[in-house]
């Protein structure tokens, strides 16, 4: 009786460690490398952002394709912000020592899209030296390795992801030129 | 075997494995990490140290003086250092401890460039000569190694065609000085100037046209250092005038002319302003100088560089500079044609590009010498080039960092935007004097008045200066009539440039890349004459009246 119990449980144990084990861990190094991946494309587009001036159609889909190719699907999130010096020059100059006061206004990645859509304008959205870009990404889908562990530990909420990547900087460059 | 000594089993060879295959995944997680951050790094620290070069240039008085340069090129490399020292969060060690990774910065000019790096150093010491003169001794042969500024390259070629032996200094523009020898002289003859096509510029009775565009007098006018102290941000007219050392100088008039002295006070009295502008008030005709001195040098020229051609280049290997076949039987400039300096303008950038090239290459070998990891010389893209022959730059590479499971190796080019020597034919900002907007001149459709003015974007910076009460003042130098604001940038150019027009590439691939071909000439055939009028009499204004460092007319 007691034979047939431990049996059992060493079942269970074999099928975890030998089946469930390596399932998890080859999916926990896939999304290591997918993060890598993703890591690597996002740092690439934000600087060339940087050093160009201008977002293209042709360059966000080259990145959105790159990133896909890891198998997942990925929320990116575009945030421009538009340097403008006008507010601090349509104040009388009586304190001196105030340079002017810069403002930023941002639009986010659906304005960015509109502009990258419109073939009248280039399908380019043009940037300034002195505007900021940044991209976000995070996976959408649940990735194998999220799945399992939401089986096993059920630490994770269903919707936090585990691949995301986030770069930024100001531009260094006028995009019109 | 029982079941259990399987699975110890098992686990005995996996879990290894594993967490052999996860800590090589993290190396390379954090390597890739660590290399964006050190191409950030890299470039805010190559952005910090071009803003410190243009605050120091544009608030210089006496800027462009040639020590002067080099004083603001060596604070600027100060600048990247203790930038990039800060952001690698070792502010102590500053610049020593960093110049081992830093193997070349270029700073590439109006009409060269120089090479901040590690040089043999052949002054080995100071001594006494006969005549109780301090000397210095030079050993030749020496190994060992300074770090700093090497010597100002120019954007030269030279020439040879039979007995003709010709050097030409390039600029960034259409400026170029001439070293000439022709048959039976004994010295060369120097000549400076611009070089303009001919065949647009007409002398007619009324005055002379360019484009079809009659160029005017104008009249200028800003706020300067004084009605800005005084608290009015009265507008002043000006003009400038030709000082003692040759230079362009302002002059305003304020029922008399004056101009400032170098410490900043008003000269009412400078026999230059007497002599050039009178006692009377007049427009400023820099940009009409400006065609006729033109014209008159590039008719001199034709008789030394009329038959010069492609081939007759010296001292480069000929296929760098795309010279093969047919191309070298070019002549450099086809005098008299319409479109006389196209071959000439894709000839300078392959020279000034060669030039860079061959400089940098010969740096990092020699900066190779004395580090363990060898640096290398990073191919610059197609874009990357075209940028730095479009304006001043500065050009970083930062090389040999250890991390994770490799070494660092980058680069970050960023142009200057805002320099006084270069006048850049983009950033030639059209104001409306009745609205106080100011546009981007490829705003063809902007809606504007008939009182318009072209102006530098330099010249909306503010400004700022040290008051006689010693405290240092801001002010801008284009305010409305009562004073009250500065002229503000549209947004539909040049806040958002949206409205900006540019015109197509030679494919839709290339337009779909982002690369149109924004030729400036085609853009300004489509804008309104007003437009037209006020570009191009600012920017052969501004050509004029910026500073040469080699301005010589030697025969």
């Amino acid at each position: 009786m007691g034979d047939t119990v431990v049996t059992i449980i060493a079942i269970v144990l074999a099928a975890v460690l030998m089946f469930i084990f390596p399932l998890m861990s080859v999916a926990d190094r896939s999304d290591d490398v997918s993060q890598l991946s993703v890591q690597n494309s996002t740092t690439q587009f934000v600087d060339n952002i940087r050093s160009t001036g201008r977002i293209t159609l042709a360059d966000y889909n080259r990145f959105v394709q790159e990133i896909n190719s890891t198998g997942n699907t990925y929320d990116v999130d575009i945030e421009v912000k538009v340097l403008d010096e006008n507010p601090g020059k349509k104040t009388a100059e009586t304190a001196y020592e105030k340079i002017g006061e810069n403002v930023y206004y941002t639009e986010y990645t659906t304005q960015v899209m509109d502009d990258l859509r419109d073939t009248a304008n280039n399908n380019t959205k043009y940037l300034k030296e002195g505007d900021i870009v940044s991209v976000s990404v995070k996976n959408t889908n649940t990735t194998i390795s999220q799945l399992l562990r939401n089986f096993f530990y059920r630490v994770t909420g269903n919707d936090s992801s585990t691949i995301g990547a986030s770069n930024g900087g100001i531009v260094t460059v006028n995009g019109r030129n | 075997m029982k079941l259990q000594s399987w699975i110890v089993i098992f686990a005995i060879i996996v879990i290894p494995i594993v967490l052999v295959m996860s800590l090589y995944i993290q190396v390379q997680v954090s390597y890739v990490n660590a290399q964006g951050n050190y191409d950030t790094i890299l470039n805010n620290a190559t952005y910090d140290a071009i803003k410190a070069f243009q605050i120091n240039e544009l608030n210089s008085t006496t800027q462009n003086i040639a020590e002067e340069k080099i004083r603001d090129v060596e604070a600027s490399v100060n600048t990247f250092y203790n930038s990039l020292a800060t952001n690698f969060g070792r502010s102590g060690y500053a610049e020593d401890d960093l110049k081992g990774f830093i193997p070349a910065l270029v700073y590439t000019l109006y009409d060269g460039y120089y090479i901040y790096t590690e040089y043999n150093n052949v002054v080995t010491g100071e001594s006494l000569n006969e005549d109780n003169i301090l000397t210095p001794q030079i050993n030749l042969d020496s190994s060992q190694s300074a770090t700093g500024l090497k010597p100002y390259v120019y954007y030269s070629a030279r020439y040879q065609n039979g007995a003709k032996d010709v050097v030409i200094n390039y600029t960034l523009d259409n400026y170029i000085t001439v070293f000439y020898k022709g048959a039976g002289d004994d010295n060369y003859h120097t000549y400076s100037g611009y070089l303009i096509d001919t065949t647009k510029v007409q002398e007619r009775s009324d005055g002379i046209y360019y484009d079809g565009i009659k160029i005017d007098t104008e009249a200028l006018s800003e706020v300067n250092r004084t009605t800005a102290d005084d608290g009015s941000n009265r507008k002043l007219n000006y003009a400038y005038v030709t000082n003692d050392s040759g230079r362009r100088e302002k002059a305003y008039w304020d029922g008399r002319w004056y101009k400032y002295n170098i410490d900043g006070t008003q000269n009412f009295n400078d026999a230059n302003v007497r002599a050039q502008l009178g006692t009377t008030y007049k427009q400023d005709d820099s940009a009409q100088r400006y065609l006729r001195e033109a014209v008159t040098f590039t008719n001199n020229m034709q008789s030394i560089l009329g038959d010069i051609y492609l081939r007759n280049i010296v001292g480069v290997n000929q296929e760098d500079l795309g010279i093969t076949g047919d191309i070298g039987n070019q002549k450099l400039i086809n005098f008299g044609s319409s479109g006389m300096l196209d071959t000439f303008n894709n000839h300078k950038l392959q020279v000034i590009r060669n030039s860079i090239t061959t400089n940098l290459k010969a740096t990092i070998a020699k900066f190779n010498q004395n580090t363990t990891y060898a640096a290398k010389m990073p191919t610059l893209t197609e874009n990357e080039w075209s940028l730095i022959l479009s304006n001043t730059c500065l050009i970083s590479f930062m090389q040999g960092q250890h991390i994770g499971n490799g070494y660092y190796m980058g680069y970050s080019i960023v142009t200057n935007n805002k320099n006084r020597e270069f006048v850049d034919p983009k950033l030639i900002y059209v104001l409306d004097q009745d609205s106080m907007g100011y546009h981007d001149v490829r705003h063809i459709d902007a809606s504007l008045s008939n009182n318009v003015i072209g102006y530098r974007n330099i010249d909306f910076e503010t400004q700022s200066f040290v008051s006689s009460d010693s405290t240092t003042k801001n002010y801008y130098r284009h305010m409305n009539n009562e004073g009250t604001f500065a002229a503000t940038a549209d947004y539909a150019c040049i806040v958002t440039s949206t409205s900006i027009t540019t015109s197509n590439g030679s494919s839709s691939s290339d337009n779909a890349l982002g690369n149109r071909i924004t030729e400036l000439d085609d853009i300004l055939d489509r804008a309104p004459d007003k437009i037209k009028k006020a570009y191009y009499t600012a920017l052969f204004r501004e050509r004029y009246n910026s500073f040469k460092s080699l301005s010589l007319n030697i025969s």
